[in-house]
Formats: C-alpha cells, structure tokens, sequence
C-alpha cells in the first residue's frame, strides 16, 4: 500500500467534495455524488486486510473533517471504519469485481454508512437532518453510477490492478 | 504463524480505531470542531477557490469550441447579459431585503410613538460594527454551516449574529484565531425568536435542514399566514434593537390537536447558496 499517494488522494477528494462535486448534482444541489464513499469502496475491496481496515477509518476520519454532518466528529469515522471493515472480509467471500458488484456494494454501503452516521450521531447528541430519500437513495445511487468508473483510474494511480498482476504471474508461471 | 500474527494485528487493529472513532464521538464538540476548522484554515485556499469556481460554473454558459465567430460573440454576449442579471437580481433581493428591514424598523419606530409618546428613536444600526468574513466552504447535512475567513483575532465571538444580503442567516456556534463556523437558521440545532410583522405573531423558528425551518405553536389571531410574508428576528441579548428580517412564510398547517395554532415554514430571504461574503454584527455594549 502506498501511504503517501493515499494520504494526497483522501485528501484531495475530501476537497474536492466540498468544491467541485457541488457542480455535478442532479435534481437537486444536495444530491452528489460521494467520492469518499467510493474511495472506501475501493480500498475495501482492493486491499489487504490491515490496510483495509486503516485505510476505512482513515477515509471515514476525512469524511468527518471535511464536510461534518453533525457539529461533532465521530459518526462516520465509525461507521465507515466499520462497514469498510466488513466490505473487506465480505469480498474474502464473495468476489467484487465486476461493475455492477461494485455499482451494488458502493450504494449498500451508502445507505448502510449514512443509517449507521445519523445512529451514532443520535447517540452523541439531538439528530441532525436526515433526509431519507436523498441520504439513503439518491445520493448512493449517484455515487454507485460514477464509482465503478473512477476504479479503473483509482487502480492505475495506486497500482492497485490485482487482476493483472495475477493475470502476469500466471503468464511467468506458464513459461 | 505468519498468518496468526496478521490476523491478530488486523482485530487490534480495528478495535484500536474504533476506541479512536468512540473518543471523537465522545469528545466536546469544541476540541473535534477546532480540529474542522484548522483544517479549513490550512486548505482555505483551495477550498475558497473550489467555492468560487463552483459559483461561477452555475451562471456561466457551456463553452462552445470551434463556432463561428459572429455565433461566440453573440455567446460572449450573452454571458456578459446573464452576468449582469445575476447582478442585477443580487442587488434587487439586497434592496428588498433592506427594504423590509427599514420597512420593519418604521413599524418598529411608530409603535414606540404609540406605546410611549415620543419621537425619539435611535437608529441601532449606527450603534453596531460590522466585521466582513469571506465565506471559506458550506458544510453541514443539508448545508445548514458556513465556514468564514474571519475568527477571534477579528473580534468574532460565539452567539454573533451573522447578516448575508442584509437579513440574518446565522449565529457564529464556534471560532478558532482565524476562521468561525456560522450555524445557519436552517441548522436542526439553530432555535431563533421570531416575529411574524403581518399576523403580529410570535414564536420560536427552528431549522429542519435542506433549507427551511419551521415556527411550531403560533397562533395567528384568526389569520391564515400568507406565502412570501417575512419574519423577523427580535429581541434577544447582543441582538441589534431593531428587527431584521430573517425569512419568508413557504407554507402553512394547523396543528391537529389544536386547531387555534399553526405550524409555519419558513425558508430564508437570503440565497445562501451564492453568498460569497457575509457580516457578523459586533456589538460594543457588553
């Protein structure tokens, strides 16, 4: 895992998500897409099981700094460590790979991460709004259209491409 | 082994950060909000820019590649006119906006004539200093928080209250040395004594998120609230002495167990959304 290229790459889609994303909704300006969401998609499904696991909270941490739900941090810090967590060991099990999967696992994990936020959140304090349809539909549903998209780039950048390191090792292995 | 210890590692891992996620949840919201803010401060410049950028984006036209040169002046133009009408709208919501404070203040000033039989009245505007704040990036379910360029070495307190297009938006809910959060009048957590001039009515507004709020228990004297009536903040500690105009009547319900009283929504007179800077009104009485 390089740390480095994923420290600038968190960092630079959590500004992005508070910039530029906001040029991108649909219906409504508080429908967009989440690219944090995709990126702990990404990291879930792409890498080792401890660098899952901080690589989840570490995205749920930028999510929580850069655009904070609530007046506190915490709600996503968890709820993402969490479900990335999961995600991860989900796809020990079954495999992720194809881009509806991936469409599918990027808008169950927007539903559940932001059920789990708007939880935890109601735990620490009064609830903060929650809009339902555009927290649990709509804004997921963007996210899972654009997400499967940005993977391939994703991969490139983090050399993260396992199914051709495997497709090479299984051509080194033939000769 | 190898694969005992890793697996190992990965659980401690994830029980440490989560212990780590619990102590963020847990911890006062001034220690984690200081941590949002210099993060705003340390990105501010790409964050302002990303905000301009995006402001632009919403007025300016496509651009074309390769037209005909008469067809990209008369888009040149047109972007020119749509600048100018986007102008020319701020400018006129700004004069209404200032409109129905003065038109507030003159309600304001004649029932202390009646009240009291005097002419004397103060304009407390003139009392109040202004401090500007750039806004740095909207944040917040629903975009119910600002965050401004501006923080305690600029005189700015929690509990300010804050102006954009000359009507209330907002209450400064936490400040770092150089940038302040600003909880808009929309926040769930934002509770705000308001007046309704028309049906000279009272109640407490409280936001609901994605830009409205809503007046519970009013009661309205027989009148049905009207779309588009304003309401206004009034009177509370380090409050301006006038009334300023905070929102609009959307919509209207009873309330079922008692018809008497309604439940107003309200949504603001000001388009947050495209406010670039806004004003926190610094008191100089104690």
């Amino acid at each position: 895992m390089r740390w480095f290229r994923f420290a600038v790459l968190v960092l630079v889609a959590a500004i992005l998500q508070t910039t530029f994303v906001d040029m991108v909704w649909i219906l409504n300006a508080n429908i967009k897409p989440d690219l944090l969401l995709i990126l702990l998609v990404f990291f879930a499904v792409r890498c080792e099981p401890t660098d899952a696991v901080i690589a989840s909270f570490a995205i749920g941490f930028a999510a929580d700094l850069a655009s904070p739900a609530t007046g506190f941090m915490g709600p996503r810090i968890i709820s993402f460590g969490v479900f990335g967590t999961l995600l991860n060991d989900l796809h020990n099990v079954i495999s992720i790979r194809r881009l509806p999967y991936q469409a599918a696992a990027i808008f169950v994990m927007g539903i559940v991460t932001a059920i789990a936020s708007h939880l935890l959140a109601y735990l620490r304090a009064e609830p903060a709004a929650f809009s339902v349809a555009r927290q649990c539909f709509w804004q997921p549903a963007l996210s899972a259209i654009i997400g499967p998209f940005l993977f391939l780039p994703l991969a490139w950048l983090m050399r993260m491409d396992r199914l051709r390191r495997r497709r090479h090792a299984s051509v080194a292995r033939t000769r | 082994m190898k694969n005992k210890w890793v697996k190992t590692s990965k659980r401690m891992m994830f029980l440490y950060l989560t212990l780590g996620g619990l102590i963020f949840l847990f911890s006062p919201a001034h220690l984690t909000g200081k941590l949002q803010l210099a993060y705003a401060r340390v990105f501010s410049w790409p964050l302002s820019t990303g905000r301009q950028l995006t402001l632009a984006s919403r007025t300016a036209l496509p651009a074309e590649v390769s037209s005909p040169s008469d067809y990209a002046q008369a888009i040149e133009v047109h972007r020119q006119l749509q600048d100018r009408l986007a102008s020319l709208e701020t400018q006129h919501r700004k004069l209404q906006n200032h409109l129905a404070n003065r038109e507030a203040q003159l309600q304001e000033a004649q029932r202390k004539i009646d009240e009291l039989a005097r002419l004397r009245t103060v304009p407390e505007w003139g009392r109040m200093r202004f401090q500007q704040a750039g806004i740095i990036s909207v944040s917040g379910q629903g975009q119910s928080e600002l965050i401004v360029d501006r923080g305690q070495q600029d005189s700015l307190v929690v509990g300010q209250y804050v102006l954009g297009d000359l009507s209330m938006i907002g209450i400064v809910s936490d400040v770092s040395p150089q940038t302040a959060r600003i909880r808009l009048i929309t926040d769930p957590t934002s509770r705000i004594p308001v007046r309704l001039a028309e049906l000279d009515a009272g109640g407490v507004m409280q936001g609901t998120g994605s830009g409205i709020a809503e007046i519970a228990n009013v009661d309205t004297k027989r009148k049905t609230p009207r779309a588009g009536e304003r309401v206004y903040a009034v009177k509370t500690p380090g409050f301006p002495g006038v009334p300023i105009v905070v929102a609009e009547v959307v919509d209207s319900r009873r309330d079922p167990d008692n018809p008497i009283l309604w439940t107003i929504r309200v949504k603001p007179v000001c388009d947050i959304a495209s406010l670039t800077d806004v004003a926190v009104i610094i008191s100089d009485r104690p």
